[in-house]
């Protein structure tokens, strides 16, 4: 029984042989499809017409979104009020938490949420205070330039000059994923923003946008 | 007939063929709206000084997936670069009322151009 299974594993099979013929052309479809997934020319996308295919992760357009209600809540809730002195309130960025499955660099948000922001004439944002340190130490850096003899010292940031946050920005990104009729797979991603107002420690704003996909597992987010 | 004029003619219909507007120009409705009832825009401005446009849109047929974008003026009718710019999404159920509404970013904005599409890849 043996030598006869090796004498069949030993036949080569004929070169007009149904099976032969089976694996030769599905062969060949495996590499077609293969090249045309790779055939796929590079286009530019413009940000402001950008009807490129979503995943069931997070790109740039769900981050917009998320800035931009959020943004608008905060403009829309009249407890922006400006300083005594007519300034606008001066906002640090604290912890931003990425509770989800993706590598998010959370500065994204804050970026486009500041920079919204400081465009609504309403807050401007320090970068010389930080929860991790500032975001750009040569503020507090240059300071030690007012022991050179190098430097015309009228030039000189003096003492006193930097204005301290009045706001703090703060909340966290979070994924729920759930398995929906049909095989479907539904994720959840919640953009939660906090400002609180650091004299009292009194959220002066809090909000949330949910941004939902449906889709096939075989995109799923993780 | 003098065939020299055809393509001047062709030239001359192809340009008189201009894009159906209707009511306010600040506006925009794509063909693919054509099929929606849109209310003037309703503009008004809030206490901090900002432009707010409010759009009443009927959808009669089945549900419609809308995409508009709302680009916000300053008064040398430049473009005011904002992520209230940025194209915005609704899902407009089927025979029901939908308002959608646009902020402008700052008091600087003057003028507005809403641009209503159905959002289609």
């Amino acid at each position: 029984m043996n030598s006869q299974i090796a004498n069949l594993k030993d036949q080569p099979m004929p070169a007009h042989s149904p099976a032969r013929r089976f694996l030769l052309i599905g062969g060949a479809a495996l590499l077609l499809s293969a090249c045309a997934q790779g055939d796929m020319a590079t286009q530019r996308i413009d940000s402001r017409n950008d009807r490129s295919p979503i995943g069931m992760g997070l790109d740039n357009r769900d981050f917009e979104e998320a800035a931009r209600t959020l943004v608008r809540g905060m403009l829309d809730s009249g407890r922006l009020q400006p300083r005594p002195d007519g300034q606008p309130r001066v906002m640090a960025i604290s912890r931003i938490t990425n509770d989800t499955t993706l590598r998010i660099n959370t500065n994204e948000l804050t970026q486009l949420v500041s920079v919204e922001l400081n465009n609504s004439g309403r807050i401007v944002t320090t970068t010389a205070v930080g929860l991790d340190g500032p975001s750009d130490p040569l503020a507090m850096q240059s300071r030690q330039l007012r022991s050179s003899g190098e430097f015309n010292q009228r030039t000189v940031a003096a003492r006193g000059q930097m204005v301290a946050p009045d706001l703090s920005l703060s909340g966290q990104i979070i994924q729920r994923t759930n398995r929906v009729d049909g095989g479907a797979t539904r994720v959840d991603y919640v953009f939660q923003l906090n400002l609180t107002n650091i004299r009292t420690g009194i959220a002066v704003y809090q909000g949330q946008e949910v941004i939902s996909r449906v889709g096939s597992g075989r995109t799923v987010s993780w | 007939m003098n065939l020299r004029f055809i393509p001047a003619l062709l030239l001359v219909a192809a340009c008189q063929a201009p894009v159906p507007q209707r009511g306010d120009p600040r506006l925009i409705l794509t063909p693919n709206v054509q099929g929606l009832s849109i209310s003037e825009p309703s503009v008004a401005t809030g206490p901090d000084g900002r432009m707010r446009v409010t759009v009443n849109i009927f959808n009669p047929g089945g549900d419609f997936p809308l995409r508009y974008q709302t680009d916000w003026l300053d008064s040398s009718g430049r473009p005011m670069s904002s992520l209230q710019s940025r194209p915005a999404f609704r899902s407009l159920a089927r025979a029901t009322v939908t308002s959608i509404d646009a902020d402008a970013p700052s008091p600087a904005a003057r003028d507005f151009r809403m641009t209503l599409d159905v959002d289609s890849p």
